[in-house]
C-alpha cells in the first residue's frame, strides 16, 4: 500500500481523530484528435490526488491536496480536523470496516498494451480520413479522437483495511458534419474497450455517417402523442437522469419520494431493473465501493415492484438496515451513493409487435443536463431519430421535442422486447421498449 | 510559484526540440465549500489544487500535458514526451529571456480566504430559514457556499511571464416544494469575481423568496403547451438564448473548424437590426471577468453584433493562427488540466428601447420564460435547446397561468431573426459554461426579449 496512505492515517491518529479513511487516486492518460489529414492536438497527461476524511466526536471533516509532501499531508489533516469543529454531529456516518487487504488485478479491467504510438496516430487519422472519404456530402469531421487512460485507486482507513484496483481503458470517436444545399446535420459516435484491439473504429465511422445521413434529411413530425423507442445509448442517458430516485441518500434527504413506495408497483409489470457490477458483458468490473465494502448484485425493481434502496453505510444506518456497498467518494467529496452498471431484464414482445404501426425511433435526445427535473420528473427535451412505420424507417426526424414524466414513462410500457442491448460504453444493458404516448412538439 | 530559471531551461528545452512556440500555466487553486441541508452544516470541504499545463505548438499543431510537479527533471520529461513525434532541427538557436507584466488584478479581497467560518454558516442559515419561512410546501433547503482562489502564473517563449490573483465566490441555495407525491425544485447562484464581501452584500431573503416562489409555482404548475408560438424570455440568465445560440458560434474554437454556422459570415447581417450583443472580461467584479486571460493577455470588451451585423469573433493564440481574427484576451481553462480555448467572458444582449409591459401586450397567445436553466448547443448546425425553470402563460397580452416543463428549441440564425423587441431591464446573472477546455465561470445577461416565434415543447 502506498507509503501516503499510511503516513495521511497516522497523522489523523497523532492528531486527535477517533476515525479516518484515505482515498488516492493516480492516473495518466494520452489523447489525440485530427484535423485535415494532420494529427491537431496531442494530450499527455498525469494526475495524483489524495482526500482525507476524519471523523472525531461525530463530526466529518474533509480535505484534499494534489500534493503528496508529508508536509502537505500534515497540513490536509490539520485542516479536515479543524473543518470538524464547524459541522454538527452526524451520528450514521462512521468508518467501521475492517478486514485483510483486497487488491484487484482483474485482467478484465487492466491489460497491458504494447500497442505503438504510430498505430494510434494512424487510428486517429483514420477517424477523420474515412468519414470524409466515405461521404462526398462531408464538409467536417469537427469532433473526433483517440484517448487512453489508466487509473490507480487506493483506500485505506484506521482499523487497517486496504483495498487497491486499478483499470486501463482506451475509446476512439468521430462525427460528420453532412451539407447538401441548405441542410445540415452533425452527429457524432463513439466506443470504448479494455485493450486498444477491442476497439471497433470500422462501426463507430459506419454507425456516425448513418445516422448523420438520417439526420440530413429529417424533419419534424406533427406536434401530438407517439408511441416511442430509444436507441439505448439515448436510453441511458434520459434514464440515468432519474436514477437518483433509487439512492437513499436522496430519500433521506427528501429529494426522492420513493422512501413510501418500498414493495409498491411502481412500474410496468414486465420492468425489473438489476444492479450488477460484476455483468459479464459489462465495461465496468469494480471490486469495492468507496468504503471498500465488497460489491454484489442488487434488484431494485423486481417486475414492476421496487423491491429495495440502494445504499452506503450512512445512510444504512439511518434507515436501520445494511449497506447494499453503493457508497461513492472522490477524494474531494463527502460520502454519497452512486451505482455501477444497470441491466434491465428482457421482455416477451417479439420485434414485430414491438415496433407494429408508427413509432418515433429516437437515438439522439439534447438538454438532457437542463431540460430534466429528477425531483419532479418532468422532461422536455429536443429530439431526434426516424419515424418508423411497422418497423420501416419512413422519415427522418428532427426539430422536435420530447416531453414527459419518468414516473409515468416507466408505467405506460406497451411492450418490451426479447433481446439484451449495450450501450455503445457498455455500462448500460437494456432490452428496446415501447413507451406509450410521448408528448411530441414538431411541425 | 515557478523559479523563473526553470521556466526559462523547460520552454528553450522544447524550442531547442524545434517547437514553434511553448508556454507554461502554473495554477494554485484554493477551494473552501460549505454545505448546509435539512438545516444542518452538513459539510465542509477544504482543499489545494496544484499543477502545471505544459503547451507546445509546432506550426498549428497543439502538444498539451500537465504534472502536479514543479520540478525540473519532470517538466523535461514531459516537454520531451510531448514533442518527441514531431521532434525537427530548431529554427531557435538562443534562450528565451522573460519581461514580467505587472499584475493588474480586479479581484481584491477585503475578507481573507476561509477566515471566518461562522460568518459563511449564519448566511447559509439565514437563507435556510427564511425558505422555509416562505411556504409550509417547502420540504427541503440545501444551501451552499463556494469561495476559490486561483493563483495563475504564465511564461511563454515570447517572452511573457505574468502573474494573476483571481477570487471567486458564489451562494447556490435549492428548495424543494412537496404535495403528497408530488415534488418539484428550484436554484438560485449568484456569484462574483470577489471575495467573500460579496456575499455579505446579498439579501438572504431575496434568496428564499426566488427559490421559494420558483418550487411552489412549479409544483402546482400545469404542463405546458407544446408547439410554435411567441415568447418573452425575461433579464439576467435569460441571456443563455443568446450565450448558447450564438455565442459558442462565434468562438474561434468552432469557426477554425468551420464547425460554425457564422464561419465566413464576419461583417454580414446575422440578427435582427434590434440586437446588438457583447462579450466582456473586464467588468469589475462580474463573474466571467478577469485581468488577464489564460494566456497572459490582457482581457477586453468586444463587440459581438452591432445592430444586427457580426462584427467580430472571440479568439485565442490558437485561433488567430487558424483564423486570423484578432486575439481578444478571450483564452479560457478550467485548470491546468485544461489547454486554453477561446470562450466567453460575460456575454450579453444589449438593453433596447421597451419596456417590458410593451413586449407582454403585444402577444395574444404565448410563454413569458421568466427564469431560465441551462442548454446547449451543436455549434456546426446551430442547434439549441435550453429549459425554462419559471414559466408563464401569455393570453390577450396578460400574464396568466404558471406552466412547467418548458423547452425551447430552434436553430442560433433563425432565432437571432425573429428577436423583435428588446426591453431596457438589463441584468447579468452567473453560470457555469462547459466546452473543450473545462466548466468555467461565464456570465449571462440580456435585458427582456420578444422572439416571435420560437418552437415550444411542454407535455400538453
Amino acid at each position: 500500500m502506498r507509503p501516503e496512505i499510511e503516513s495521511t492515517l497516522e497523522w489523523a491518529k497523532k492528531l486527535g481523530a477517533d476515525q479516518s479513511d484515505v482515498i488516492l487516486n493516480e492516473g495518466n492518460a494520452l489523447s489525440l484528435s485530427a484535423q485535415q489529414g494532420r494529427i491537431e492536438t496531442y494530450k499527455v497527461t498525469s494526475s495524483r490526488l489524495i482526500g482525507v476524511r476524519v471523523i472525531r466526536d461525530q463530526r466529518v471533516g474533509i480535505s484534499y491536496s494534489e500534493d503528496l509532501s508529508l508536509d502537505s499531508l500534515r497540513s490536509m489533516v490539520e485542516s479536515a480536523l479543524r473543518l470538524t469543529r464547524a459541522v454538527e454531529r452526524d451520528e450514521s456516518q462512521s468508518i467501521t470496516l475492517s478486514g485483510e487487504s483486497l487488491v484487484d488485478t482483474n485482467q478484465k479491467t487492466y491489460r497491458e498494451d504494447s500497442t505503438s504510438l504510430e498505430e494510434k496516430i494512424r487510428l486517429t487519422l483514420r477517424l477523420e480520413e474515412e468519414i470524409k472519404q466515405r461521404d462526398r456530402r462531408v464538409q467536417g469531421v469537427p469532433y473526433n479522437g483517440y484517448s487512453e487512460g489508466e487509473s490507480h485507486s487506493y483506500y485505506g482507513n484506521h482499523l487497517g483495511l486496504r483495498v487497491y484496483e486499478r483499470e486501463k481503458s482506451f475509446n476512439c470517436y468521430t462525427s460528420a458534419l453532412l451539407k447538401d444545399g441548405d441542410k445540415q446535420a452533425l452527429f457524432y459516435r463513439g466506443g470504448n474497450g479494455r485493450t486498444f484491439q477491442e476497439l471497433d473504429p470500422e462501426t463507430t465511422i459506419a454507425e456516425t455517417l448513418q445516422l448523420t445521413g438520417t439526420l440530413l434529411d429529417a424533419r419534424p413530425v406533427p406536434t401530438g402523442k407517439y408511441d416511442v423507442i430509444f436507441e439505448p445509448d439515448c436510453f441511458q442517458g434520459l434514464f440515468t437522469c432519474f436514477t437518483g430516485l433509487f439512492s437513499a441518500k436522496a430519500v433521506k434527504d427528501g429529494y426522492s419520494r420513493f422512501g413510501n413506495s418500498l414493495g409498491e408497483i411502481i412500474a410496468h409489470p414486465e420492468l425489473s431493473l438489476r444492479d450488477l457490477p460484476r455483468f459479464e458483458r459489462g465495461f465496468h468490473h469494480v471490486l469495492t465501493d468507496a468504503e471498500g465494502v465488497k460489491k454484489t448484485d442488487l434488484t431494485l425493481i423486481d417486475q414492476g415492484r421496487l423491491v429495495s434502496l440502494y445504499h452506503n453505510s450512512a445512510t444504512a444506518r439511518h434507515f436501520g438496515t445494511g449497506t447494499t456497498g453503493h457508497a461513492s467518494r472522490s477524494p474531494k467529496g463527502q460520502l454519497g451513493t452512486a451505482l455501477t452498471q444497470l441491466v434491465m431484464d428482457p421482455g416477451t414482445t417479439p420485434d414485430n409487435r414491438l415496433r407494429s404501426g408508427k413509432v418515433l425511433r429516437i437515438f439522439a435526445l439534447d438538454g438532457l443536463h437542463a431540460g430534466v427535473n429528477s425531483s419532479s420528473g418532468a422532461f422536455s427535451l429536443a429530439a431526434s431519430g426516424e419515424l418508423l412505420e411497422d418497423g420501416v424507417p419512413i422519415q427522418g426526424v428532427k426539430g422536435i421535442t420530447l416531453s414527459g414524466n419518468f414516473f409515468d414513462l416507466i408505467r405506460n410500457v406497451s411492450g418490451i422486447g426479447q433481446t439484451l442491448l449495450a450501450t455503445t460504453g457498455k455500462g448500460f444493458f437494456a432490452p428496446e421498449i415501447r413507451f406509450s404516448e410521448l408528448q411530441v412538439a414538431g411541425s | 510559484m515557478l523559479n523563473e530559471a526553470i521556466a526559462k531551461k523547460v520552454i528553450d528545452c522544447a524550442l531547442s526540440l524545434g517547437a514553434d512556440f511553448a508556454d507554461l500555466f502554473i495554477e494554485r487553486n484554493r477551494t473552501l465549500s460549505v454545505n448546509l441541508k435539512s438545516s444542518k452544516v452538513d459539510q465542509i470541504t477544504d482543499g489545494i489544487d496544484f499543477g502545471i499545463g505544459l503547451r507546445v505548438l509546432f506550426g498549428t499543431k497543439v502538444l498539451y500535458g500537465y504534472t502536479n510537479s514543479p520540478a525540473e527533471d519532470e517538466l523535461i520529461r514531459v516537454i520531451r514526451l510531448l514533442c518527441a513525434p514531431d521532434q525537427r532541427t530548431p529554427v531557435f538557436s538562443g534562450s528565451t529571456s522573460f519581461r514580467t507584466e505587472g499584475r493588474v488584478s480586479r479581484s481584491a479581497s477585503h475578507s481573507p480566504f476561509g477566515s471566518d467560518l461562522e460568518a459563511r454558516i449564519r448566511l447559509l442559515r439565514k437563507i435556510d430559514e427564511s425558505t422555509r419561512k416562505q411556504s409550509r410546501e417547502i420540504s427541503q433547503v440545501s444551501a451552499h457556499s463556494l469561495e476559490r482562489h486561483q493563483e495563475i502564473e504564465l511564461f511563454n517563449s515570447h517572452g511573457l511571464h505574468a502573474t494573476d490573483l483571481r477570487l471567486y465566490t458564489r451562494i447556490g441555495s435549492e428548495a424543494v416544494a412537496t404535495d403528497g407525491d408530488q415534488k418539484d425544485s428550484a436554484f438560485y447562484g449568484p456569484g462574483a469575481a470577489l471575495g467573500w464581501e460579496y456575499a455579505e452584500k446579498l439579501d438572504p431573503e431575496f434568496i428564499a423568496n426566488e427559490i421559494a416562489r420558483r418550487a411552489v409555482t412549479s409544483l402546482h404548475a400545469e404542463p405546458c403547451p407544446a408547439g410554435s408560438m411567441p415568447v418573452v424570455i425575461d433579464h439576467a440568465f435569460g441571456g443563455v438564448i443568446f450565450h448558447e445560440a450564438c455565442g459558442h458560434l462565434l468562438e474561434t474554437t468552432s469557426v477554425e473548424k468551420k464547425a460554425s454556422v457564422f464561419w465566413d459570415k464576419k461583417g454580414e447581417p446575422i440578427a435582427h437590426s434590434a440586437v446588438n450583443a457583447v462579450d466582456d472580461g473586464t467588468i469589475p467584479g462580474a463573474w466571467g471577468s478577469l485581468s488577464i486571460d489564460d494566456e497572459g493577455m490582457p482581457t477586453q470588451r468586444t463587440q459581438l453584433i452591432k445592430n444586427g451585423r457580426l462584427e467580430n469573433f472571440m479568439a485565442d493564440y490558437v485561433g488567430n493562427l487558424k483564423t486570423g481574427h484578432p486575439r481578444t484576451g478571450s483564452a479560457r481553462r478550467q485548470s491546468y488540466r485544461f489547454a486554453p480555448a477561446s470562450r466567453m467572458r460575460n456575454t450579453f444582449i444589449e438593453p433596447g428601447p421597451h419596456r417590458f409591459e410593451e413586449l407582454i401586450a403585444s402577444i395574444d397567445r404565448g410563454l413569458y420564460a421568466r427564469s431560465m436553466g441551462g442548454g446547449s448547443v451543436k455549434t456546426g448546425t446551430g442547434e439549441f435547446n435550453f429549459a425554462v425553470q419559471e414559466g408563464y402563460l401569455i393570453e390577450n397580452g396578460k400574464i396568466t397561468r404558471p406552466v412547467k416543463g418548458a423547452t425551447l428549441i430552434g436553430t442560433g440564425p433563425e432565432t437571432l431573426k425573429r428577436i423583435s423587441m428588446v426591453a431596457d431591464n438589463f441584468e447579468i446573472m452567473a453560470g457555469m459554461c462547459g466546452s473543450v477546455s473545462g466548466s468555467i465561470p461565464a456570465s449571462v445577461g440580456q435585458p427582456a426579449l420578444k422572439v416571435d416565434e420560437i418552437l415550444v415543447g411542454g407535455a400538453k
